[in-house]
C-alpha cells in the first residue's frame, strides 16, 4: 500500500492560505497587544461590553415582558388586546429595570459615605470568562488604576482591577480558580485558594475552631471581608480542617460595584 | 456546509460574550474537526482579548491554533474541507 494513500481526492483551495493568514495575523495582533500594554484588548473589551449590554437589555425586555410564560397566559394576552397589553408591559419592564437599578445604587450608597470611591456598572457576563475576570464600565477616564479594589454593595472584596482601558476595566476575581490570597479567620492567617464561582478553599489548623458563617478578612485589603465560612470538614485523622469560603453575594445579580483605591 | 460553518462560528461569538467558556472551547473544537476553520482562531482571539488578564498565557488562541493545524491530517483524510 502506498504511504500517501488517501480516501479523498486532493483539492487545491484557498482555505489553507486563509487559515495560515489568519493564524499569522492573530499572532501579530497578539504581539502588538502585548508590546503596547493591552491596547487591542481594551478595544475588544469595549466592543464586547457593548454587545453584552445590548444582549442583556434585549433579554431583560423579553423575559420581564412575560414573553416566555406559559402558552395559556400568552393566548389570553393575545385575546385581550395583545398590542395594548404589550405596550403596558414594555412600560412596566422599563419601570422594573429602573427600579432595580435604583435599588442597587441605593444599597451601594452607604459605602460612599464611609469610603471614598467610584460606583461602576458591571458590563460583561460574570460566567463567560475562562480566567475568572469580568469587565466594569469605568476606566482611566474615570480615575481607575490597576490594583484598585472592587467591592460589592455589602463591602465584600470581589477582586482587583488588573487592566484599565479608557472606559472599561478588567477585574480579576479574588476567588478566580487557583488564585491565592492570604486570609484571616479567627485570628489565624491562612492561604485561601480560589476555586471559581465565588468560592475558595483553605486549610485551617484543627486547633482553631472555625464555625459556619464566620467572616474571613484579608489584611492586604485593609482588613476588609472577602467571604464567610460556608462549610467546615474536620477529620480526626488530619491536623487540618478543610474550610470552604463562599462569597455571600450572588454574583449573577450584582449590577454595580464600588471601586476604592488599592492599598 | 458553508451555512453550517457560518452558523457555528456565530454561535461561538455569542458564546464568547454570553456563554460559558467550555461552550466556546467546544465550538472551536467542532469547527476545527469539521472544517479548516480560521474562524476558530478568531474565536480564540476574541475570548483572550476580552477576558485575559495581563501576564497570563493566552490559552484559547494557542488551543485554537493547535486544533486548526494538528487536526489537518484527520480532516484531509476523512472529513469535509
Amino acid at each position: 500500500m502506498r504511504s500517501d494513500f488517501t480516501y479523498r481526492p486532493r483539492h487545491r483551495d484557498g482555505s489553507l492560505r486563509s487559515a495560515a493568514f489568519v493564524t499569522l495575523a492573530i499572532g501579530l495582533i497578539l504581539f502588538v497587544d502585548i508590546a503596547s500594554g493591552g491596547s487591542v484588548r481594551g478595544i475588544v473589551r469595549d466592543f464586547g461590553s457593548r454587545i453584552w449590554g445590548a444582549g442583556h437589555s434585549v433579554g431583560n425586555l423579553l423575559f420581564r415582558n412575560g414573553y416566555f410564560t406559559s402558552r395559556n397566559v400568552l393566548e389570553s394576552q393575545i385575546n385581550a388586546q395583545a398590542v395594548q397589553i404589550a405596550q403596558y408591559q414594555e412600560r412596566a419592564a422599563a419601570y422594573d429595570a429602573l427600579r432595580s437599578q435604583y435599588d442597587a445604587l441605593a444599597k451601594i450608597a452607604h459605602l460612599a459615605s464611609t469610603t471614598v470611591g467610584v460606583t461602576a456598572p458591571i458590563v460583561s457576563s460574570l460566567a463567560s470568562s475562562p480566567y475568572g475576570t469580568f469587565s466594569i464600565g469605568a476606566g482611566s477616564e474615570n480615575g481607575m488604576h490597576a490594583g484598585d479594589l472592587v467591592l460589592s454593595d455589602t463591602g465584600f472584596v470581589l477582586g482587583r482591577i488588573t487592566d484599565v482601558g479608557a472606559y472599561t476595566s478588567l477585574v480579576n476575581e479574588l476567588f478566580a480558580p487557583n488564585v491565592s490570597t492570604e486570609a484571616l479567620v479567627k485570628s489565624a492567617s491562612v492561604i485561601a485558594v480560589g476555586s471559581g464561582g465565588g468560592n475558595a478553599r483553605m486549610r485551617v489548623p484543627r486547633g482553631i475552631v472555625v464555625d459556619q458563617n464566620d467572616t474571613v478578612t484579608a489584611s492586604q485589603f485593609g482588613g476588609r471581608p472577602i467571604g464567610v465560612v460556608g462549610h467546615v470538614e474536620a477529620s480526626a485523622a488530619s491536623a487540618y480542617s478543610d474550610v470552604i469560603i463562599t462569597l455571600p453575594v450572588n454574583l449573577n445579580v450584582v449590577r454595580f460595584v464600588y471601586i476604592v483605591s488599592g492599598q | 456546509m458553508r451555512a453550517v460553518r457560518i452558523l457555528i462560528a456565530l454561535l461561538g461569538i455569542l458564546a464568547a460574550v454570553f456563554g460559558q467558556p467550555w461552550l466556546t472551547f467546544a465550538i472551536m473544537l467542532v469547527l476545527c474537526v469539521l472544517f479548516r476553520s480560521w474562524e476558530a482562531v478568531l474565536l480564540g482571539a476574541i475570548v483572550d482579548f476580552m477576558w485575559l488578564p495581563p501576564g497570563h498565557f493566552p490559552w484559547f488562541i494557542i488551543s485554537a491554533v493547535i486544533f486548526l493545524w494538528a487536526l489537518e491530517p484527520l480532516r484531509r483524510e476523512f472529513l469535509a474541507r
